[in-house]
Formats: C-alpha cells, structure tokens, sequence
C-alpha cells in the first residue's frame, strides 16, 4: 500500500544539537487574526444595519417631509431645491417666483405654490406625508429581511451577507421619502456602507481589509464633497452629527454582537466586571446622546435600547464567561492544560521506567535461556502493550525529538491503523539552530492535530489525510486537510449535546496559548487550521 | 576499521537492571567483551575519552540529556548503537541521521544485539526492514517550499508571496532563511538560478 512520500526535514534532534527543554513563559499569550478582524467588522456592521432600519421605520412613522426647498430673505422667490426633495419632485425649481406660502410650523404643514419657466407648480405638505406613512411596509419589510439575513448570518452561511445590503436599502426607503437632506445622506451612506461590507464580507482573506479601508476612504471624502458641495442646506453642526451619529450606531452594534473583542481590550486593566460595570452606562450615554444631539426620534433610541437591554443577561453570562477566560481563564486554563499533560507525562515515564525497564531486563535473562522461547514472546508483547499504554498517554517521540518529529509520528501511526486512508506528513521544521518552540505550544499543537486527525479518520467519509504546514520557534501553521466531507455539522452537535467536545477542545487549547484555530471547506477538502505566533 | 578479535563495548543506560541484564548477557558471547558502562552522558562522555572501545551502545532517554547527543560518526571513534524502549521508525531515522550504526529496542533478542555489534564494529550499518519507511529520504525540496521558490524567481516580494500563498510574512521568512541555508545559496538570486537549473520550475 502507497503511504505517500513523507518528507524529511532535518530532526529537532538534529537541527538544534541539544533536547534539554527550557520552561516556557506562563503568561498567556495574543494571536491578531485577519479573519477574526474581518468578521467582528461584519458583525458590527450588521448591528450597524440593524439600527439604521429601526431609525427609518421610526422616522417613516413620526416624522414630517421636509420640502427641500430654500426661499430667499425676501421670500419673493425660490432659492434652491434639492434635487430629489418632495418639492423638486412637484416640479417647483430653483428661480421660481413664490405665489404663495404657508410655512412647516403650520399645523397642516407647508404648502407652496411657486410660477416658474415651466409653469405653476404646488407641492404640500399633506400629499407627501401620505406617501410617506404609506412607504412604512416597505421600510418593515426591509427590518424583517434584515432580521432574517442576521439570523442566517451569524449561523455561518454566506447568504446573510448577501441579503444584508438588499435588505438595508428596503428597510430605509421611508427615509428617502421623507425629503430632509440628513435623512438621505443617512440612508444613502448608510446603505453603501452596509453594503460595501456585504461584499467584502463574501470575499476571503486579507483584501476585505484592505477593501474595508479603501471603502472607509472613499465614504469619507463622498462625504467631505457633500458637505462642501450643498453648504446652504447644512450647517456645520449636522456636518459633525452626522459622522458621529454613524460611528455612535456601529460601536453600539459593535458593542452588543462582538463583545469578546471588546471584552479582551477592557480585560487587562480593569478586572472580571468591567463590562457589566462599562455596559449599562455605554448603553444610556448611547441613548443621551442620541436623542439630544443627533436629533435620532426617541421611539429609535427606545427600541434600541430595549433591545440592547434584553441582550444584556445573554452578554453578560457569555461575557463574564469569556472575560473570566480570558483574563484569568486564560493563564488558568493553560495551567491546568499544562498540569494534565505534566500528569500525562509523568505517568508515561513512570510506566517507562520501572515496569518497562524490569520487563526488558527480565526478557534479557530469559532470553539467555534455550527453553524458554514461548515465555519471552509472551513477555515482549507484554511490554508491547505497556509501550502503548505509555504512548497513549504522552508519545514518546513528542518527548524526545519534538513535535514536527512527533507529527510524522502520528501520521505513520493513523495510516497503520487505517489501512484504507491514505495519509501524509509534510511538515517543514523551519527552526533555526539553538531555537525552542514553547513547550505549551508544542503539546497543545500536537493534540489538536491528533484530535483533528483522529475526527477526521472516524467521521469523515474521506480516503486521504494530509498533515501538513511549518514549525518554527515563532510561528507553527498547521493543517489538517482530509478529502471527505469533513466533519458532519449535525454530528458535533450531537456529540456536543452528550457530552464529547472535541471541537472545544481544539479551539479551547488553541485560545489558551494565544492561537486560532480555523474550520472549514476549501478546495482541497475539510481543513483544520491551527496557527500560532508569540505576543509581540 | 577491520574486525578485531575481540570487540570491546561500552554500555550507556540510566537504568540498572538493563545495564547489568545486558552486560551479563554479553559476557556470555565470545568476541565480545564489555570495557565500561555508564549512568549518565556525562559519565560517558569522561569514559569515552578515558577508555578505548569499538562500539558504544547509548540508551536516547538519560537522566542529563539525550543519548543522541553522544552519537558522532567519525572514523577513528566508536561505533554507536542506539538503544531504546520505543520501537518507532522516527528514533531509527534520528539515529542514523546522527550516525549511529543502528537501532535497537531493549527487549530485542540477545542474537539481534551480538549480530548488530558486530556489523557495527565492521562498519556497517543495520536497521530493521520495517524502519526503512521512515529511513528513505529525499534531497528535493518539499512542495511548500517549490511554491516559495517559484514565486521567488517569479520576483514576487515577501509580502505578496505571504499573501499568495496565505502564510504569515515570518514563516516566508523562515522558509526563505531554510532554503538559502539547505542549498548553499545568499541571495534570491542564486536561488533562483539553482531552482533554474535543477528543473525545480517545470511544474
């Protein structure tokens, strides 16, 4: 049976001349990911977008249209109008004289009658305010898609983010409607935004980074030529709201769907509690501010309110838990992962000294002896057996001659005892000469390999298992590739429900020494992707 | 080096009881004698310098290093033999990579250790079959490093090969820094040249 060819790098053993162990530092450690940082900008956007629907509908349903429309300090004719506004649409254009006028604090609301090269026009107030209340559907719709594009996002699928931008552009057409220029820079730039992340968050990789940047740049000056292109219809304090209006509604999304990351910035300094202790007074210094500077109708903030405060209990039981991970847990859980394996460890030693030892010695007298054959096989499989023990428990090669070695190890041993797999090993051992890779990292890069290797050899219908990635002392990028299809989601989720958490685990080693690990289909196959570089 | 009459051995192990079952083993065969035995790497490093023998036989796990680093080819010193409790093709592959003359397990039959010593003290080498696997190696570079080279004497910068190939700009690096040190060679250039010459570009 092929094996495949395994390739050869030179040995720890042999690469460093020397395999005494120096202790490793006990202080977790931070590994940035690009696609965490890419993902946590989703989410932040879809809260972002979520807020963004809640303003429009609101606003279809309270707010009056604005006619769009400037009359000069004389009020004899029309200064300007917006092109778009309920007025422009009427057919009312910048020059016309005014016949009449009845202004917006009227109880009926606005009317104006205006002569111009076209003809007379009229355009009120009432007219448009039923178009409006008849868009508040529309702008339901759009929230309700929204809802369901959030859901199936954050279940995974890429649909989500594709319905997103639809979605969102639906959900704020009231607020195209309503004529005010704020409201259409709102809805205008809001909507490309959403939907600029959409499409980035469909694109893998480092470039939704760098897309998200340029993005950023290019929303930025759309907005800097906005302000500088209609200066009489601004003023410069609704220049400065409007940014701030949009970066106050992404941080409270932010806040509320991705609070790990937030929790893991406040964690250092302050303590346990810190979120509980920043969350509530963040959420109402969001809703002050909201309704008293950024003109946002109240129902918005209060709906948005609620809804932050009814996600509060499930932020704060998953947050102190991922807080009290990553602060504490952390350094914790790598001390009682270190302490298994010590225990791990010592066992196998002792099961290699002693007993394996006397086994060998006494093989060695029998052996001597021309009529005891049947004895001494019976022994040697005895020590057989005891070497298994042992290596079941901590493997020897792990020990001896580190961990690209025990990798091929592993291989060797999944393709004997899976004859219908075929599996390799191509791990390059990148460590320069007199370098040590952390032992926590070597030990917890070894199990979850061989637990993703050994998921993949039980539940995958797959014939090929590749090993493959680098080793150095400060960078380990390891892959688990098999052929099948990978592992069956409803699977892990019934082995979850019993009890086995081999998914956890990975991911649970792979955070408590400062790594990532990732999952999921490329082409190759189902890949497991376990990736590690020191704190810098 | 010819056969000697009698082949003088050395034993390093931590464990007594493997050391005095071998021993006593030994001293039973003809042609064999045992010059010295040691607990430690130190101990044996001292006795190897103090004492002539043919062949050391070094246990990998010792209680101050490993025993691999004792191991050391060279013409007019000892022949060593590897000794361990693991029978996994790995520690064969270590062995012979340092030079050692062969590989054993504790629990081998006394005859398997006579004929290894043996064929060590007359300079040849000895493995099991089912070590080979592990034993064959190849000089070309693996495919990671193929993709790296490629895109190195296509001119593609670090960063854009780290992008390309979706590994992080350090581990380019280190691949970089391994191929330069494997295959003789200090700048991009060169190497790409080499992997010119060798074929490494026809894909």
């Amino acid at each position: 049976m092929d094996k495949g060819k395994r390739q050869v790098g030179p040995s720890r053993a042999a690469a460093d001349g020397s395999l005494v162990r120096r202790k490793g530092s006990p202080y977790s450690k931070r590994c940035h990911n690009g696609g965490m940082l890419a993902r946590s900008i989703r989410y932040s956007l879809v809260g972002a977008a979520a807020l963004l629907a809640i303003y429009g509908v609101v606003s279809a349903l309270f707010a009056t249209p604005d006619p769009g429309v400037g009359i000069t300090s004389n009020g004899a004719s029309v200064a300007a109008v917006l092109p778009g506004s309920p007025a422009w649409r009427d057919g009312i254009r910048a020059g016309d004289t005014v016949l009449s006028l009845r202004d917006a604090s009227s109880p009926e609301g606005w009317d104006l009658v205006a002569q111009g090269t076209g003809g007379t026009h009229g355009s009120s107030a009432s007219s448009h305010l039923a178009r409006l209340r008849g868009a508040v559907p529309v702008g339901l719709a759009g929230a309700a898609a929204l809802f369901l594009a959030c859901v199936v996002l954050l279940r995974g699928a890429r649909l989500g983010s594709a319905v997103i931008p639809l979605a969102v552009a639906v959900a704020l057409t009231p607020l195209m409607l309503t004529g005010n220029l704020r409201d259409l820079i709102i809805g205008g730039l809001g909507s490309l935004l959403v939907a600029g992340a959409a499409i980035i968050g469909l694109a893998p990789g480092r470039l939704p980074i760098r897309l998200m940047t340029l993005a950023s740049l290019a929303l930025a000056a759309a907005w800097v030529v906005a302000v500088v292109a209609v200066p009489t219809i601004f003023d410069p304090l609704d220049a400065a709201r409007l940014p701030a209006g949009a970066a106050w509604t992404i941080v409270g999304g932010w806040l509320t769907i991705d609070r790990r990351r937030l929790a893991r910035r406040l964690a250092s300094p302050i303590g346990p509690n810190a979120l509980d202790i920043v969350y509530l007074p963040a959420v109402a210094a969001v809703a002050i501010v909201s309704v008293a500077f950024l003109d946002v109708p109240l129902v918005a903030v209060a709906g948005a309110v609620v809804m932050l405060l009814a996600l509060y209990p499930s932020a704060r039981r998953s947050t102190s838990r991922a807080m009290e991970r990553l602060l504490i847990g952390d350094v914790r859980r790598q001390a009682e992962l270190r302490a298994v394996e010590n225990e791990r460890g010592r066992l196998a030693r002792e099961i290699h000294d002693a007993p394996l030892q006397g086994l060998a010695a006494v093989i060695r007298r029998l052996d001597a002896r021309p009529d005891a054959p049947a004895e001494t096989a019976a022994l040697r499989e005895v020590a057989a057996q005891l070497r298994d023990v042992a290596t079941a428990l901590r493997p020897p090669v792990l020990e001896d001659l580190g961990l690209v070695a025990a990798l091929e190890d592993l291989g060797d041993v999944s393709g004997t005892s899976h004859p219908d797999w075929w599996v390799t090993v191509q791990v390059d051992d990148l460590a320069v000469t007199g370098s040590h890779l952390d032992p926590d990292v070597e030990t917890a890069a070894f199990r979850i390999v061989q637990e993703a290797c050994s998921n993949a050899l039980r539940h995958s219908r797959g014939r090929r298992l590749q090993i493959l990635g680098s080793v150095a002392a400060d960078a380990v990028d390891l892959s688990v590739v098999d052929d099948g299809n990978g592992v069956n989601p409803s699977v892990v989720a019934d082995a979850r429900r019993r009890g086995h958490f081999g998914l956890d685990s990975m991911r649970d080693r792979a955070e408590a020494v400062g790594g990532s690990l990732d999952l999921g289909s490329d082409g190759d196959g189902f890949r497991v992707r376990f990736q590690w570089e020191p704190r810098t | 080096m010819g056969t000697p009459d009698v082949i003088r051995v050395g034993i390093v192990d931590d464990h007594l009881v493997v050391l005095e079952g071998l021993a006593a083993s030994l001293a039973h065969q003809s042609g064999i004698e045992v010059a010295w035995s040691a607990a430690t790497l130190a101990d044996a490093r001292a006795a190897l310098e103090a004492r002539n023998c043919d062949v050391v036989i070094v246990d990998i796990r010792l209680p101050d290093g490993s025993g691999l680093d004792l191991v050391a080819r060279s013409r007019e010193g000892p022949a060593f033999l590897v000794l361990s409790s693991f029978d996994r093709p790995l520690y064969a592959r270590a062995a012979v990579e340092r030079g050692a003359s062969g590989y054993l397990l504790k629990t081998a039959p006394t005859s398997e250790i006579v004929a290894a010593i043996e064929a060590a003290a007359a300079g040849r080498t000895t493995f099991q079959t089912h070590h080979l696997d592990a034993l064959a190696r190849t000089a070309a570079p693996t495919s990671r490093e193929l993709d790296v080279v490629r895109l190195v004497a296509g001119g593609w910068s670090n960063d854009e090969i780290a992008s390309r190939l979706s590994l992080s700009h350090k581990t380019v690096e280190a691949y970089l820094t391994r191929l330069f040190e494997r295959w003789c060679v200090a700048t991009r250039t060169e190497l790409a040249l080499l992997a010119e010459r060798e074929g490494w570009l026809d894909s």
